[in-house]
């Protein structure tokens, strides 16, 4: 498991795709088998995505603005 | 020796020579009932790790570009390709459909975002507060606080939901012309957030469906909306594109 992460630490864009990435490939595509590996080791995947999305997104969007003014808040997938 | 499996596609959508997947061999497009699975023989199942994840979209995305794909969810393997031949044989027509619905089409995730929601109250920290008078001894009136306070929380989930709801019809309706499928997604999310969405956009289509969501921004100043992709369709498989239900579940 990992520690818990400050819900309070602002979240990185890199973050930002990193969790998109992560729910993706965990919980959404096509289930052909059954047993599907979700087990973790070393890193808890799921913890992780959680806790960075219970970190405030707004954070995020602030950054954003102040960085680059108008710009598009799209984030890269490729994280 | 098994196989991990990528995604479902086209026996013609080959990868290209050299591309090694999350075990490091080559990633190849085994054509089992009639439609590809790219695939890579792999000793035993992978264990979850940022790395793996990130592999395991690489290959994917690299589908994706060349030809339609239905990327398969993390930790599919399999001891040998038989295994899964009965499941896409029974469903193929499904696959194949859906494979025709996301060609030449990419994922874009929207979030919607209202910053100004207040933070709902932990339960537990109202009770502790109704009956801090009365030190450490348990009250009729903690327990009583308990309940309302989980009743409150529920009562806000539910009027976020709606609100969340309201808003993805209304920017599928901005969006209508540009849109080959959009649907609410579970996930994750914060107090703040009121919705996620999938929406599934031609590739040419792309600019008029960020236009559409910079009109969307425009009609609610007070919403944050956040956007990520492209993507492959991870979203889009057979079962939630209406095509086949029973493959939702990863029942044969």
């Amino acid at each position: 498991m990992t520690e818990p992460l400050d819900r309070r630490r602002p979240v990185s864009e890199d973050e930002m795709a990193l969790v998109e990435l992560v729910s993706r490939v965990l919980d959404r595509g096509v289930v052909l088998v059954g047993d599907v590996t979700i087990s973790v080791a070393g890193v808890d995947l799921v913890q992780l995505g959680l806790s960075l999305y219970l970190t405030s997104v707004e954070t995020v969007e602030k950054r954003r603005r102040e960085a680059a003014r108008g710009v598009s808040g799209t984030t890269d997938p490729a994280g | 020796m098994g196989l991990y499996l990528y995604g479902v596609t086209r026996p013609d959508n080959a990868p290209g020579p050299s591309l090694a997947g999350m075990g490091g061999t080559e990633v190849r497009c085994l054509e089992i009932a009639g439609l590809g699975i790219w695939a890579e023989t792999m000793e035993r199942k992978p264990e979850a790790a940022l790395e793996s994840v990130r592999d395991h979209h690489r290959v994917v995305a690299a589908a994706a570009e060349g030809g339609p794909v239905l990327p398969l969810r993390f930790g599919q393997w399999v001891p040998d390709a038989g295994a899964v031949e009965e499941t896409l044989d029974r469903h193929r027509r499904a696959y194949e459909d859906a494979l025709d619905r996301v060609e030449g089409a990419v994922e874009v995730g929207l979030r919607i975002v209202d910053p100004d929601l207040p933070p709902a109250r932990e339960p537990a920290a109202v009770a502790a507060g109704a009956g801090a008078d009365d030190s450490q001894a348990p009250s009729p009136g903690r327990g009583r606080a308990y309940l309302e306070a989980l009743r409150e929380r529920e009562r806000k989930r539910t009027e976020r939901r709606r609100r969340g709801e309201e808003l993805a019809r209304e920017l599928s309706e901005v969006l209508d012309p540009v849109l080959r499928g959009d649907r609410i997604v579970e996930s994750p999310s914060g107090e703040e957030s009121l919705v996620t969405l999938a929406h599934l956009v031609r590739r040419e289509d792309l600019e008029r469906h960020e236009e559409g969501i910079h009109r969307f921004r425009k009609r609610h100043p007070g919403l944050r909306l956040v956007s990520s992709g492209p993507w492959p369709p991870y979203s889009f498989t057979p079962g939630e594109m209406g095509l086949d239900p029973t493959e939702e579940d990863g029942e044969p």
